[in-house]
């Protein structure tokens, strides 16, 4: 399970996350865009983004 | 084009300043934003709308496509192509620049949920990185 990793140094990982910069923001989105573009494509219908967001929530304590 | 956005929720002591959540939300929102801001024909190779929600701290439809181009800050009835939700602490540990990104186990634990064509999302993270 993803958590934020320990500090070392006493600055907690969370609000450190909170001042990156646009480029560092920009490259960890991209971390997650190469690792999301190796799951298979799929030819889905596009949905309303609110039918959308219903699926995502499913199942998850809001 | 239009954008319309605002501010996600701030942290709840009532205070000027925003949560770390909240700072990062604006981050991925000017980014989002940028992207968009691009050349139509370049937006347009996204080939499709998004839809991004953050539990607890921020909804964005991202609209590609059409004169209703834009980000907007709630799911709208627009049709979308990819959607995702990304728990802020999977944020936090990318940002943090955690080395490898356990995507199974992400998507296992529910702290990252994907719908739709994940091409559209790849598409559109380059488009991000070209505006940075």
């Amino acid at each position: 399970m993803p958590t934020s990793r320990p500090s070392t140094d006493g600055v907690d990982p969370a609000r450190a996350a909170a001042n990156v910069s646009p480029r560092v923001i920009a490259l960890a989105l991209r971390k997650l865009g190469l690792a999301v573009a190796r799951l298979e494509a799929v030819d889905a219908a596009a949905v309303p983004a609110r039918v959308a967001l219903a699926s995502l929530m499913k199942g998850a304590a809001q | 084009m239009s954008f319309e956005f605002s501010a996600p929720p701030r942290s709840s002591g009532g205070g000027a300043e925003p949560s770390p959540a909240h700072k990062r939300a604006l981050g991925l929102a000017e980014l989002f934003q940028r992207a968009l801001q691009q050349a139509p024909a370049r937006v347009g190779r996204v080939k499709g709308n998004l839809l991004i929600f953050v539990p607890g701290v921020a909804t964005w439809t991202i609209v590609t496509q059409g004169p209703g181009r834009g980000v907007y800050d709630s799911a709208t009835d627009e049709d979308v192509h990819f959607a995702m939700s990304c728990a802020d602490d999977l944020l936090v540990q990318l940002f943090v620049g955690a080395t490898d990104l356990d995507l199974p186990a992400a998507l296992a634990s529910g702290h990252l949920k994907l719908e739709g064509d994940v091409m559209v999302f790849g598409r559109f993270v380059e488009l991000i990185t070209s505006a940075t």
